[in-house]
């Protein structure tokens, strides 16, 4: 267990650049879930912490001191892949056994025939055999050791891969999208495992993913990742309520945030289409923004309503609640989630007025930055 | 309740037709498989049995009858000494091709792969006896091998008082004189006549051999390295493997099993089939020192007429043949096919 400092990480693969002076520090025992949408950088940033790929500047410490230039296998970080990368020959014992057969033998023990015959190779596989043990056990995969990971379902590899992982006591664990190979509900049980798991050994997680899902649940801070940039960094209920980048705000959260247009007038008030959002300042004055509101900050009333009017184009329907799919007459699409009730009330091609719930608006500049909002609430 | 009394009515005759039409079906089925039936049979079943029933007979071709021998020309080929030497020979030759130009092989592929730079360079360099027609490159090797004109004897002598003889005579060793080693006394007598000298002629052959396989084993172990996951390599990093020996019996050589197998049994066959070097070079001499099966089946098949003979010689080699056809069907591929 340690901690893992990224720090100012720059990595390019001839011209393209595709790490920018990323830098965070992963505390002791933390799960951190880099998240982003694919060809961002982030699993190469995670190859890099593994030292399968070295950084073009920049550099890793774990647990304080710096391993630019150690070799991975000289790391003693543990990493699981997305493929689960199992020796497909070897068994599931075996499989588990490899890292305790590199690091606690020698040249000649590990040597095939003659290799049983050096001293003291009885004692370290005996060692070895009830680590395992106590691995597989854990796992509940005891019942499986004989098998070849060929025969073995996709979940069943997955643990494997993680006793691989586990069994040597790693400083920390790297995980690169190891449940996308999954199918959707063993996707969520997983889930669930791994946060457990991580719960029980106390140690280092970060955590691979393109799934803002799996972030979410599992993070104990979530850094967002995109075009090679960290763009956030923080518990998963800061980055989505209070994102510091339109990117961000776009990326978390399903259905995706609307983005509408909007304008702060000469006193710092904030009108969307001709509706000012009742309460909610800012100190961009005279300037166009964009003001973005969650599908639950948004919801539909009858026509003469206060709000914008709009027309709505989609609705569905998911059992508990509804996603409606609206068109603004300002201009722009955007989804609103109700109680599924509403449903009774408004349905596909019918004409209602959108309402913004003001102190649920994220406010954002042209660029894309956060400008933060003063609310004041008249009771 | 209508339609099912009509139907009870009109089965007798339904029936009848129902049947026809199946057996029609079937024997349209059997028609479509004919044409590729017929040519088994006709270029691989009917040629095989037929070698296989005159290896029991005396059959020359043009003879219009022939003495049924039983075992006979079996009993001759296990029993007389010049085709024990063959058996022999063949045997020797696939023994020694097969690990040196696999193993050789192998290296060339990991070392290619490895590199960066001049990559193509090398396979085609190392294919070229793969691709040139070894009657033409026959030539070549009987110029260089010539006992006293040839490229080799004459290298050999040169390196005769010079360094090169004091190290490839191995005296430094503390174990070794200098003096009685091969070269040495090669130096104070003469150089071998290679492919004209009983003792060298198959060693030869056997050489030629593995310069001819090696490049052909190569491509087929450059592909099957293109095959191994670059994960399991990463994999193998994060669990502590830091040397190359370990990466290679860890990942490279599992990964390369169905390879080897394809490999092993290609060249064993291929080497059992070892005809062009010998014919070139050697004939099958000097005293029946390289007289290989093929060739053998040659000499008395077609030289000398004895086709009944011949045949039988041929079927010991079909034999051979199956045998590591087989081995590697049942025995070995089950092992390195993971899944």
């Amino acid at each position: 267990m340690a901690s893992v400092s990224i720090r100012d990480i720059e990595k390019s693969f001839g011209q393209v650049k595709v790490l920018n002076g990323i830098s965070v520090d992963v505390e002791d025992g933390e799960f951190i879930v880099l998240v982003g949408p694919s060809g961002c950088g982030k699993s190469t940033l995670l190859r890099i912490i593994a030292g399968l790929e070295q950084q073009s500047s920049g550099c890793i410490l774990i647990g304080d001191h710096p391993v630019d230039n150690l070799h991975a296998s000289r790391r003693d970080i543990a990493m699981v892949f997305q493929s689960y990368a199992l020796y497909p020959h070897l068994t599931v014992e075996k499989n588990i056994m490899v890292p305790l057969r590199m690091t606690r033998l020698n040249f000649l023990q590990r040597f095939p025939l003659i290799g049983r015959f050096m001293p003291g190779t009885k004692e370290a596989l005996a060692g070895i055999e009830k680590d395992v043990d106590e691995v597989t056990e854990m796992l509940g995969i005891g019942n499986l050791l004989d098998r070849k990971p060929g025969q073995l379902s996709g979940g069943q590899r997955q643990r494997v891969a993680v006793g691989r992982a586990m069994v040597r006591h790693p400083r920390a664990f790297l995980m690169d999208e190891p449940l996308s190979n999954l199918d959707a509900e063993l996707r969520v049980h997983m889930r669930a495992e791994i946060a457990q798991l991580h719960r029980r050994l106390k140690s280092t997680f970060i955590y691979v993913t393109h799934d803002q899902a799996e972030a979410m649940t599992m993070a104990d801070r979530v850094a967002v990742m995109m075009d090679g940039e960290l763009l956030q960094v923080d518990t998963p209920g800061k980055v989505y309520s209070d994102p510091s980048d339109i990117r961000v705000a776009e990326f978390i959260g399903s259905p995706k945030i609307n983005i509408l247009p909007g304008q702060v007038d000469g006193r710092g008030m904030i009108s969307v289409g001709d509706r000012i959002l009742a309460g909610v300042y800012s100190s961009e004055k005279g300037k166009d923004i964009k003001v973005g509101v969650r599908p639950e900050a948004m919801t539909l009333e009858g026509i003469n309503a206060e709000g914008l009017p709009c027309r709505i184009v989609h609705n569905e329907y998911l059992g508990s609640e509804a996603f409606f799919h609206v068109e603004m007459n300002i201009g722009g699409n955007v989804i609103c989630r109700m109680d599924a009730t509403a449903l009774d009330q408004f349905s596909t091609g019918h004409e209602a007025t959108a309402v913004i719930d003001p102190r649920n608006a994220l406010l954002f500049g042209l660029e894309g930055q956060r400008i933060t909002s003063k609310i004041e609430m008249v009771a | 309740m209508t339609a099912q009394a009509v139907t009870i009515v009109q089965t007798p005759k339904q029936g009848a037709s129902l049947l026809t039409a199946r057996s029609r079906t079937r024997w349209v089925s059997y028609l479509f498989c004919l044409p590729a039936v017929a040519l088994m049979f006709i270029i691989f079943l009917v040629p095989i049995s037929v070698a296989g029933i005159l290896s029991f007979t005396d059959y020359s071709l043009g003879n219009e009858s022939f003495t049924w021998l039983g075992w006979k020309n079996y009993e001759v080929i296990f029993g007389r000494s010049s085709y024990q030497k063959m058996l022999w020979a063949t045997t020797a030759y696939v023994l020694v091709v097969v690990p040196v130009s696999i193993g050789l092989g192998l290296g060339t592929a990991l070392l290619i792969n490895s590199l960066t730079r001049f990559s193509d360079f090398y396979k085609a360099v190392y294919f070229l006896p793969v691709m040139a027609s070894f009657l033409a490159m026959a030539l070549v090797w009987d110029l260089a091998l010539h006992p006293t004109v040839g490229v080799v004897n004459q290298t050999l002598a040169r390196g005769c008082g010079t360094w090169i003889e004091s190290f490839f005579g191995f005296g430094w060793l503390p174990w070794v004189d200098g003096a009685q080693s091969w070269y040495s006394t090669s130096c104070a007598d003469e150089f071998p006549l290679w492919i004209g000298d009983r003792d060298y002629a198959l060693p030869t052959i056997c050489f030629i051999g593995i310069w001819q396989a090696l490049g052909f084993n190569m491509v087929l172990y450059l592909a099957g390295l293109t095959g191994v996951p670059r994960e399991l390599y990463h994999a193998a990093a994060i669990d502590g493997v830091t040397s190359g020996w370990d990466r290679f019996r860890l990942v490279t050589w599992p990964m390369l099993g169905p390879t080897t197998v394809f490999v092993v049994t290609i060249t064993a066959i291929r080497s059992f089939q070892v005809f062009d070097t010998v014919e070139a070079l050697t004939q099958g001499g000097p005293a029946k020192a390289t007289y290989v099966m093929m060739y053998a089946i040659f000499e008395k098949a077609i030289r000398q007429n004895l086709v009944g003979f011949g045949s039988a010689i041929t079927i010991v080699f079909l034999v051979f043949v199956l045998v590591i056809t087989y081995t590697q069907r049942y025995l070995v591929e089950k092992r390195v096919h993971y899944s």
